[in-house]
């Protein structure tokens, strides 16, 4: 490895010349020992202008970054808006972070160039031409939640890793790295370092493939940078240029030494014409817990903490030498003590042991110093008493918290904000909400009394929308949920936090003020949503959020909703849905803006049609299907749906004159229509006697039939006074084993009823059978004798527990 | 000793040429009293790419354990240290065969051993005394029978604990002093009754997590010990392979003469494998035995069907045979485990079986065995 490693196989990789005017520096992100040789490299060359990979259009918060005020870890966000369509016919909104450590070398050359006065600049494309250049679905239009700028994925991505990680006995990327350059690299002179980067990158693009560098953009960015660096060498004569180890190759092929100065091989890269609020970049103040690899952010850093408690001892110590092993034990005796402070029973001497067993590791390793992996596999051995399992693991938990670490990074006070931030804070402001403690704040609103409640409930649901997690309504009308319609008062829950930031600035894209950004996520997730269900819902959001306006555009898409949708529960719980905004509207004083009559109807006449269909309706689904039957009985009882009740009756009919029906669907449908129209009793008797008279699994479903027919037709049973009698006759008919085999069902078909009701059912069944009510409760008397003897055991325990008592004292 | 007689000779003389090349060519430093460093012993367990040239001969080092490196790492240092190492695991997961490679290479000695039964007493543990001679001689050193945990503190080896928790939970506190202290105390033997652990010394254990509860190690006995959790392996690939290595070896030892027939390694790691983790490679959710299912377990059932194979059919692996083996393997504590098995056949088999066709299907057919 080491041999590989020294370049034997690569030619020419002799970059690190302090004399010429040109210095390439390779760097890994956030590596620290990059960042410490950068340093170095700093010192001994003595650049009078550092260039760094980084979009150009984040220029102008350079000095932001550098900033003494300004505490790492921060980001800068960048957003592109293809409102032309340049990227898909989608038309989406893309974004990006790029974090910076303390450690991260770019931020480095940033702090130096600033203590040295000399300029620095980015001179990658800017984002929007970064993801112009790329193709779909590659490199920084990977799919995947969380984007970063300067993902590492070209150094540890190509084929001859895997080769390296198996000759070398490493199980990860990670670790190979940690092991040749994070540590192995603080043992060796900057050029050294330099000289064993550059063969590694050479290495790895030597096996990545043209057409993948060309489809991630990276060979358009490479030509981008060395315009850059050319014309900067007109100006310059001892130009730092830091970029991922990756492109130095890319650069240094495209530059060429000519009449003093760099000219670039290269064809020069024109730039899109992207409008200035189709593209920007802002600084956010960034957590390490973000940064931290394993939380789905492919910054390339993996446990960040642990590597800043690396730089802090590279600051401190004077040699690099033992910053690794001081780092580890460091982690350790934290993990230690924390553990301690949650009851875990760890002791001093088991931090030694694992410290002992780190350092051990490393040398079986080959490693000179414990790193990451031996403090984790030092930890796993000497920390965790008795099978490794979610209940003995708390310390490893403990350290691992601690290698990502806690810190949480701060701006300077003149860095600009999204324009989103500003007006959160500034209605928080206007709305008298207090959002600078930490702590939960609860808010009664009085909405139909106060205009200014009514409007900060609607930036609450605007925020909540936003999944800010800012707010959250504890009472009051649950309008989605369709409980406690009535109500007319609400009581929230705010709070700020650090989520409700970094949650602002990913959608600050979406627009520059609350409302704004929540009217375009709500017509976004519209004009994506295919079902009524899901329209009617988000119809509803609106609704609450105030824009009343936005529902007059969104009537015409629901329309074509409804006519698609042939989902018979997802037309049902819009029905529902709709209704309720149709007669909420008289209460919020609104408009009808939606034509919500029309959808209305659309959406009936929808059901009716699959109502019929719905009678094999399978046996999961029953529960659901009788409570929408249920559901739209009660509505066409409504004032102003009357004119529905026919058409629903008719379809009910339709619905039980198919060939076989779901006999708990049958029984519902038969209890409304005994609801509607007294004349079904007949029908309901036939059914039930068809049922627990047929053959063995008719039988079964008699209970099903029962269950259903209660549930919407519970007073059945005491109206109909023989249809007990029959029932009670049937039951008494069946074998011990078949109703043993029924039972079941039957509790559950008659949990229905009140506790008075089943009382007065067990009065009247136990009437048939020639028994008064009372009797039921009635069982032997107790003798005197047996209760004579229940008292004579009463005092003996007394007895015995008093004396029990005394000897205890 | 002539180990061709033998069943299972121990690991320290079926690697002898392995152990005496790696010895020979070491060239790491050694904790006193090791047979090799451990780095020597890392690759004794871990296989090397490159045979070693000893003796004119190149000898291969096989790896030996399959699974986790780091964990052979970590319990090699453990052993250099002051703590014991501690093994625990499901049953089946190679905890015993790792604790002989570690005994082997470092001490050259893995019989030196203390079994855990229920059974077990504190003078198993410690010592005893040959009564004849106690009688004849009076309490000296002659009289007494020493336990394997003696003979390692005497002679700097590895003692190895089996089953630690099958153990009363106050026998195997016995452990603590000796442990903590490194000394054993004979007091009968008066003056020079102390008995020092030398350099080498150390314990390693293993426990099974099934007999969890049985009789839970105390605290204080926890604390002497590094714990390492060895996982089933997760990998079908992998676990085939050691299904290959493992039946490859017995054959050999008994002498039976038969290749291994992968295709069928790999049907038996698949099943063995989806019924642990309780869903197929197609996705089928699949109810867990109960029973163990380790690839201990299906090495076994490899094994027998192709020892049936071998004396009484054609000697081709029949799947017959080996749904039968497997039925008996499966069918042991739980009356249900055989409907879940069943089950396991009527869906997952059955659509590989259609899916894939060939050996599968075959594999399918054989379901009239599960009785």
């Amino acid at each position: 490895m080491e041999r590989l490693l020294r370049g034997e196989e690569i030619p020419e990789v002799n970059l690190y010349d302090l004399d010429s005017p040109v210095l390439y520096f390779p760097v890994r992100h956030h590596s620290p020992a990059c960042a410490y040789h950068l340093k170095q490299a700093i010192d001994a060359y003595h650049p009078d202008c550092i260039l760094i990979e980084g979009p150009q259009n984040a220029e102008a918060l350079i000095p932001v970054l550098a900033d003494q005020e300004t505490k790492a870890p921060v980001a800068l966000y960048y957003f592109y808006k293809d409102k032309k369509g340049l990227l898909s016919e989608e038309k989406e909104d893309y974004k990006c972070y790029y974090p910076f450590l303390d450690c991260s070398p770019e931020l480095v050359a940033l702090r130096e160039a600033k203590e040295r006065k000399i300029p620095a600049h980015f001179i990658d494309l800017p984002y929007g031409e970064i993801l112009l250049g790329t193709a779909r679905y590659k490199g920084i239009r990977a799919e995947g939640e969380k984007q970063t700028y300067n993902d590492d994925y070209l150094l540890s991505r190509s084929q001859y890793i895997h080769l390296l990680l198996d000759k070398a006995g490493l199980r990860s990327f990670d670790e190979f790295w940690e092991k040749y350059f994070e540590i192995g690299g603080l043992f060796c002179t900057t050029e050294e370092f330099v000289h064993r980067m550059l063969v590694y990158c050479g290495l790895s693009r030597k096996h990545t493939p043209k057409e993948e560098m060309e489809e991630d953009g990276c060979l358009l960015r490479e030509r981008y940078m060395a315009w850059q660096i050319a014309e900067a060498s007109a100006d310059y004569k001892h130009i730092l240029a830091v970029t991922g180890g990756f492109h130095t190759y890319g650069l240094t092929g495209l530059l060429t030494w000519k009449e003093g100065r760099l000219t670039c091989t290269g064809k020069p890269v024109k730039l899109h014409k992207i409008p200035a609020e189709n593209q920007g970049v802002y600084p956010l103040a960034y957590s390490m817990e973000a940064a931290d690899a394993l939380n789905g952010y492919a910054s390339g850093m993996v446990s960040p903490g642990f590597y800043q408690k690396v730089w802090e001892q590279l600051q401190e110590n004077e040699h690099p030498s033992g910053a690794y092993g001081e780092a580890v034990l460091h982690q350790l005796v934290s993990a230690g003590r924390q553990a301690r402070k949650q009851k875990e029973s760890l002791s001093s001497y088991d931090v030694i042991c694992a410290y002992s067993m780190a350092k051990g590791l490393a040398a079986l390793r080959g490693k000179q110093e414990p790193g990451l992996y031996e403090l984790r596999d030092a930890a796993l051995s000497s920390f965790v008493k008795g099978e490794c399992s979610p209940s003995t693991d708390l310390p490893l938990r403990i350290l691992q918290n601690l290698n990502t670490g806690k810190q949480t990074g701060k701006l300077c006070e003149d860095a600009l904000r999204p324009p989103l931030l500003v007006d959160f804070e500034e209605q928080c402001k206007k709305f008298g909400l207090k959002i600078q403690t930490a702590s939960k704040q609860e808010i009664t609103l009085e909405l139909f009394t106060k205009q200014k409640h009514l409007l900060i409930s609607r930036f609450f649901y605007q925020m909540d929308f936003l999944g800010t997690g800012f707010s959250r309504r504890k009472k009051g009308a649950d309008l989605l949920n369709r409980r406690d319609n009535s109500r007319v008062r609400e009581v929230w829950e705010y709070g700020y936090s650090g989520h409700v930031l970094s949650a602002l600035v990913d959608v600050s894209m979406a627009g520059g003020t609350v409302e704004e950004a929540s009217r375009t996520q709500l017509a976004r997730q519209f004009t994506k949503s295919s079902i009524s269900k899901e329209a009617a819902r988000l119809l509803t959001r609106g609704f609450l959020m105030g824009f009343l306006e936005e529902q007059a555009k969104m009537g015409a898409h629901m329309k074509e909703i409804l006519a698609g949708d042939g989902d018979f529960f997802s037309l049902t719980e819009g029905f529902s849905h709709l209704r309720m905004l149709y007669e909420l509207q008289e209460l919020y004083q609104v408009e009808d803006s939606v034509e919500l009559k029309e959808l209305l109807g659309i959406c009936f006449q929808k059901i009716m049609q699959l109502l019929p269909s719905m009678a094999r309706v399978k046996d999961e689904q029953q529960q659901e299907c009788m409570e929408s039957c249920l559901s739209l009985y009660q509505m066409t009882g409504r004032r102003g749906f009357e004119r529905y009740r026919q058409p629903l009756i008719d379809a009910f009919i339709r619905l039980l004159e198919q060939k076989e029906v779901q006999p708990g669907l049958e029984g519902a449908v038969l209890g409304l229509l005994y609801g509607y129209d007294s004349q079904y009793d007949g029908q309901i008797q036939t059914a039930a006697a068809g049922y627990l008279q047929g053959t063995d699994e008719m039988q079964m479903k008699s209970a099903a039939f029962l269950r259903g027919l209660f549930y919407t037709a519970r007073d059945f049973v005491f109206v109909q006074e023989s249809f007990l009698t029959m029932i009670d006759g049937l039951l008494g008919k069946l074998s011990v084993e078949a109703f043993m085999n029924l039972l079941p069902e039957l509790r559950q078909a008659f949990g229905y009823f009140t506790p008075l009701e089943t009382d007065r059912i067990a009065g009247k069944a136990a009437a048939i059978h020639g028994a008064k009510k009372q009797e039921l409760f009635k069982g032997r008397a107790i003798s005197p004798m047996e209760y004579a003897y229940g008292e004579l055991l009463d005092a003996w325990a007394l007895k015995k527990m008093e004396a029990q008592g005394r000897d205890d004292g | 000793m002539d180990n061709k007689a033998q069943i299972k000779p121990p690991v320290e003389v079926r690697y002898r040429k392995e152990l005496e090349a790696l010895a020979a060519l070491d060239t790491g430093k050694r904790p006193l009293n090791w047979k090799l460093s451990p780095k020597a012993v890392r690759t004794f367990i871990l296989g090397s790419s490159k045979p070693l040239e000893w003796n004119g001969e190149e000898i291969v080092i096989r790896k030996k354990y399959l699974g986790n490196d780091a964990l052979v790492e970590r319990c090699i240092i453990t052993l250099a240290g002051n703590r014991g190492l501690m093994l625990v695991g499901e049953p089946g997961t190679a905890k015993t065969m790792l604790s002989e490679l570690l005994s082997a290479a470092i001490s050259g000695n893995s019989t030196n051993t203390v079994q855990g039964t229920a059974g077990t007493t504190e003078d198993m543990i410690k010592y005893s005394w040959n009564y004849a001679l106690l009688l004849a001689k009076g309490p000296v050193r002659e009289a007494l029978v020493p336990s394997p945990l003696y003979v390692g503190m005497e002679q700097g080896i590895l003692t190895r604990f089996e089953e630690i928790t099958r153990t009363p939970a106050e026998i195997q506190d016995s452990l603590i002093s000796v442990l903590s202290d490194k000394v054993l105390n004979v007091p009968e033997l008066g003056e020079e009754g102390l008995l020092f652990a030398k350099a080498g010394f150390n314990v390693i254990g293993t426990a099974n997590t099934r007999d969890k509860g049985v009789n839970e190690m105390s605290s204080a006995l926890k604390r002497r010990f590094n714990f390492e959790t060895v996982m089933p392996v997760r990998d079908v690939s992998l676990e085939k392979q050691i299904i290959v290595n493992e039946v490859e070896s017995l054959a050999k030892e008994s002498r039976i003469d038969m290749p291994v027939d992968e295709d069928v390694a790999e049907l038996l790691a698949s099943t063995y494998h989806e019924l642990r983790e309780g869903v197929s490679s197609m996705g089928h959710r699949i109810d867990r035995p109960s029973a163990v299912m380790s690839t201990a377990e299906a090495v076994s059932v490899y094994y027998q069907t192709m020892m049936t194979a071998y004396y009484y059919g054609d000697a081709g692996m029949d799947l017959g045979c080996l749904v039968q083996n497997l039925v008996g393997a499966v069918q042991k504590e739980n009356r249900e485990d055989m409907e879940k098995l069943r089950s396991y056949f009527q869906t997952v088999v059955r659509d590989k079986g259609g899916k894939e066709g060939g050996l599968w299907n075959d594999y399918y057919e054989a379901r009239k065995y599960l009785k």
